[in-house]
């Protein structure tokens, strides 16, 4: 029984597509015709096509973006980025996956170009600047601990190495197989299992340090020996 | 020992709300600027020009058809132009738009846009110097040597190096042109006038025409203008009144119009402000803070003089559009003597000025070194 499993939901979009796109028969995947449509328009450098594309789903790449990331002020700069990355590579886009299949595999290749290169450079270990209206109000106490959690679980997962960071977070929030995760960071599905499993022992045990989940780690406890 | 699955097993809540968590609300609008912007040099030309681009090119091609000139400088008196300059003209106009705030000059190639939608947009030229467009103006470079500007709106600030030959930076606002030499000026395309500021040296604002003449501004000095700057009134220390290029009459600045120009430029020097705190300024701020609550948490903690102690809090911080910390609240908070030491430090602490300031949450982390033993 695996340390950490993550339930499928069998309505997340990018699970269920992610499974297309690991299958080993290479065929055309048929697109909704308005998106077939825009693809090869922008595929001729028509303009209002591509934003038709990037406003469709740039939601998607936000969230995927966040998701692998987490909270960092480099946020916009990369879902940008992805779309740069679209546009330069639509035209190698052989319609062999769903195209929300392949975008998803694009923004995940952009996040971990930018962590490699990121690691030459300064980390700041600070919550992103909180720009909006919205989040400069003070946030409701559960919202706020809740804001909090997240931020701990990321610092956390910085500590890990990049490695076992990518694979863990493929795997775990993202939900891809290891199969699939072997394929993007091109190491055997082995190997990428060894990472996975000490991700969840070195998290397990950095769990302590970090004050906003030690609680939930004590909480679990508690429950496991009121069952004993 | 714990069995480690449990301890995971609670991280699990966090794992779920991070893959429930949506991302902070994104800037759209900009994101969508700053991205076409990027995508117009690698995109090919629309097969068919957009309703907005073709309203664009109408409008530049109605600033190339506007005639204006002059280029003076340097010069010790109020003089006339004779040496009037061909206006540029827009035929060079390509779809590329700049949009980010830093841009050097060597990126840039005549017919660029220059569009200042979130931010200032600042361009270097090693040569020439630094001109910045302000939040809010767009502007085109009709010729890169000599560097010629259409200001199509809002306003434009310009420190050129000293000893360039007169002509080499021009501003075409309307059908006023803008020459300078060795010069800090603004020029403000307002609606029905053109509003030129020197804080420094000499520039020359001028229509073309047929033998339209020129006015001649010495820092420190402020003109408006009409838009084909057959018209126009100059403040300088002895104040002059200019009408198609000719000596009218003096007239002392009216006070309510230096009045509304302090305010004019105090709004101008907020809407040039960031909108918010930039990473930097946060991160020094909280630096700061740290470092003074730990010399107040050192100065009332009881030690031995041995230990070392690392407080650690979460801090809620507001910070007001001038930089000023206007709350912070700790949690779980100091000590009370350390609290008060801290509200009474911190009065001068300042994260620097934004449109509209921060509110920030903060984990600090304070460490608390030994005292020496006092003799």
């Amino acid at each position: 029984m695996p340390l950490f499993s993550v339930v499928k939901e069998p309505h997340a979009p990018a699970q269920t597509e992610l499974v297309a796109a690991g299958s080993a028969t290479l065929q055309s995947v048929a697109e909704p015709p308005e998106l077939a449509a825009l693809i090869d328009y922008c595929r001729t450098g028509d303009k209002q096509a591509f934003r038709a594309i990037f406003i469709q789903h740039r939601e998607h790449v936000a969230r995927v973006v966040y998701r692998m990331l987490g909270p960092s002020a480099d946020l916009e700069d990369l879902i940008q980025e992805v779309f740069v990355q679209v546009f330069r590579s639509l035209k190698d886009f052989k319609a062999e996956s769903k195209f929300s299949t392949w975008l998803h595999r694009v923004t995940v290749n952009v996040v971990l170009m930018h962590r490699r290169h990121a690691k030459s450079r300064p980390v700041f270990d600070v919550l992103p600047l909180l720009d909006s209206a919205d989040e400069q109000r003070p946030k409701a106490d559960e919202e706020f601990a809740r804001h909090e959690r997240i931020a701990a679980f990321y610092r956390l997962l910085n500590r890990l190495t990049e490695k076992k960071r990518t694979v863990f977070i493929l795997h775990e929030i993202e939900g891809l197989s290891p199969t699939e995760i072997a394929s993007t960071v091109n190491a055997p599905a082995l190997t990428v299992r060894t990472r996975l499993f000490y991700a969840r022992r070195e998290l397990a045990l950095l769990l302590k340090e970090e004050p906003y989940l030690a609680h939930l780690t004590a909480q679990h406890l508690d429950s496991a020996k009121e069952l004993l | 020992m714990t069995d480690p699955s449990l301890e995971l097993r609670g991280v699990r809540k966090v794992v779920d709300e991070v893959k429930a968590a949506e991302p902070p609300p994104i800037r759209w609008a900009v994101l969508e600027s700053e991205l076409f912007a990027e995508l117009e040099g690698q995109l090919p030309a629309d097969p068919v020009r957009s309703p907005k681009r073709t309203h664009a090119a109408l409008l530049w091609a109605f600033a190339a058809a506007a005639i204006v000139v002059l280029g003076l400088a340097g010069q010790s008196a109020l003089k006339r132009a004779g040496n009037l300059a061909a206006p540029v003209e827009s035929s060079s106009v390509n779809d590329r738009t700049w949009t980010k705030s830093h841009v050097k000059s060597t990126e840039t190639r005549a017919g660029d846009h220059f569009v200042a939608s979130h931010s200032d947009i600042t361009i270097h030229d090693a040569r020439l110097g630094t001109w910045t467009l302000f939040l809010g103006g767009e502007a085109t470079l009709l010729k890169q040597a000599p560097l010629v500007l259409q200001l199509a709106q809002g306003e434009l600030r310009a420190e050129i190096t000293p000893g360039l030959q007169p002509d080499s930076f021009v501003v075409q606002a309307a059908q006023t042109r803008v020459a300078v030499k060795g010069t800090i000026f603004r020029v403000h395309r307002q609606p029905d006038r053109v509003h030129v500021d020197v804080e420094r040296g000499t520039v020359s604002v001028s229509s073309l025409g047929a033998g339209r003449q020129a006015f001649e501004l010495r820092a420190p000095a402020s003109g408006d203008f009409a838009l084909d700057a057959s018209t126009g009134r100059v403040w300088e220390p002895n104040p002059t009144e200019w009408v198609n290029g000719a000596r009218a009459k003096t007239a002392p600045m009216p006070a309510p119009a230096l009045a509304a120009r302090r305010v004019a430029r105090a709004n101008l020097a907020r809407e040039t402000l960031p909108t918010t705190l930039s990473l930097d300024q946060v991160g020094a701020g909280v630096d700061s803070l740290i470092r003074i609550a730990s010399t107040c948490l050192s100065e009332t903690v009881a030690s031995n003089g041995q230990l070392s102690l690392t407080f650690v809090t979460q801090a809620r911080l507001s910070v007001s559009a001038e930089g000023e910390l206007s709350e912070l609240e700790l949690t779980p908070p100091l000590l009370p003597k350390a609290s008060e030491c801290l509200r009474q430090r911190t009065r001068s602490l300042n994260f620097g000025s934004s449109q509209k300031g921060a509110e920030l949450f903060r984990r600090l982390e304070i460490e608390v070194s030994p005292r020496e033993p006092a003799h």
